[in-house]
C-alpha cells in the first residue's frame, strides 16, 4: 500500500515537472486533454490525491510530448547488478576452486545472465 | 530451539512442494524449484560442495566424486545455507536491500560439523529435508515397535537414500535409537 502510494506521488511529480518544464498550467494542461479535466483534477493527480487512469495518463504524455514510460517510475530490478565477469572468476579462482570448476560456473552464470537480459529485452519491446 | 525451527522450515518446504510424503526426498528438484541449479564437477581435493551467488542467483556445485548419498546430502547443506543466510521466508522483497553481495561458501569434509553456527544450521537443515520426522517416525514404526536394531539403520538409510551416518545421527535426535 504504502509502495502504491510512492508510486502516485513520484508520478504526479513528474507529470508536475514536465508541465512546468513546458510553461503550461494545470488548467492548460487539463483542457489540451480529451476528454478535458478540470484544473483541480489536474492538481489531484500531481499531488497523487487521484489516481490517474491508464488512457488519461497516455493522453498527458501526449499533450506534454513525453513517453509514457518517462511519467513512470519503474521499479530498480530486483535482481543484483551482476559484477564484472573477469571479477567474477577471479573470485572464483581465489576460492581455489579447480579450473573446470571454474569453467562451469563462469559459463553457466554467463548463459543465466543472457537468458535474464534476453527475457528483460523482450518485457519492454512487448 | 533451533533445530526445531529448521524443522518446521524443511517441513513447510515439502508440504509447499507437495512432497510431504516423498521418500527419498528428491532433493535435486527441490534446488531446481528454488531456483538453484545443481550441477557436478571436480571441486578440488576436500571440497564437498559450493554455494555460489552472483547477480542475485546461486549456484549449487556439488563434487562428482562422491558417493550418491554425500551427495545428496551436500545438496541439503547447500540449500540450508541458501535458504537460511537469505532468510526467504515470506514473499516481500526489500528493493533496497536487493542483495548486491556475492558469496562462495565451502563446505570441507573436514569443517562439517564444526563449530560454526551457519554450517551447523546448514547440517541440520540437510538432515531435516533428507530424513523428514514425520517420515522417518512413519517408516522406524514400520520396521520395528520397539528400539531399531543395526540392519534397521541400514535399511532406513537406504530407503530415504542418506547414508547410515547421517541416518544413525537423525534417529539419536529423533530419540528412536536405544541408549547402548
Amino acid at each position: 500500500m504504502r509502495e502504491e502510494k510512492a508510486f502516485y506521488e513520484a508520478l504526479g511529480r513528474r507529470i508536475e515537472q514536465c508541465r512546468s518544464a513546458k510553461h503550461m498550467s494545470q488548467e492548460k494542461l487539463g483542457d489540451a486533454l480529451s476528454p478535458k479535466l478540470t484544473r483541480a483534477a489536474i492538481s489531484n493527480i500531481e499531488t497523487a490525491k487521484q489516481r490517474v487512469l491508464a488512457h488519461v495518463l497516455v493522453d498527458i504524455a501526449r499533450v506534454l510530448s513525453v513517453k509514457v514510460g518517462d511519467l513512470i517510475e519503474t521499479p530498480p530490478s530486483q535482481e543484483a547488478p551482476a559484477s564484472e565477469p573477469a571479477a567474477f572468476k577471479r573470485s572464483l579462482e581465489e576460492a581455489s576452486l579447480p579450473p573446470e570448476a571454474v569453467a562451469m560456473f563462469t559459463r553457466r552464470v554467463d548463459q543465466q545472465q543472457r537468458l535474464t537480459a534476453k527475457k528483460t529485452t523482450k518485457g519492454k519491446t512487448a | 530451539m533451533r533445530r526445531e525451527v529448521i524443522e518446521q522450515i524443511t517441513q513447510r518446504l515439502l508440504v509447499e512442494m507437495d512432497l510431504a510424503d516423498a521418500v527419498p526426498v528428491p532433493v535435486n528438484d527441490i534446488a531446481e524449484r528454488l531456483g538453484l541449479p545443481v550441477m557436478e564437477t571436480n571441486l578440488g581435493e576436500g571440497v564437498s560442495g559450493v554455494l555460489v551467488t552472483e547477480g542475485g542467483r546461486s549456484y549449487i556445485g556439488v563434487q562428482k566424486a562422491d558417493h550418491l548419498h554425500r551427495k545428496r546430502y551436500t545438496t541439503g547443506h547447500e540449500i540450508g545455507h541458501y535458504f537460511l543466510k537469505h532468510q526467504r521466508e515470506g514473499v516481500h522483497v526489500d528493493r533496497e536491500s536487493a542483495v548486491t553481495f556475492r558469496a562462495v561458501s565451502y563446505r570441507t569434509t573436514r569443517s562439517a560439523p564444526g563449530s560454526d553456527p551457519r554450517e551447523v544450521e546448514a547440517n541440520q537443515f540437510a538432515a531435516c529435508l533428507l530424513m523428514p520426522m514425520p517420515l522417518v517416525r512413519r517408516e522406524a514404526k514400520k520396521l520395528a515397535d520397539g528400539p531399531l536394531v543395526d540392519g534397521d539403520i541400514q535399511r532406513l538409510a537406504t530407503r530415504f537414500k542418506v547414508s547410515e551416518a547421517a541416518m544413525t545421527i537423525r534417529l539419536e535426535t529423533l530419540g528412536l535409537l536405544a541408549i547402548a
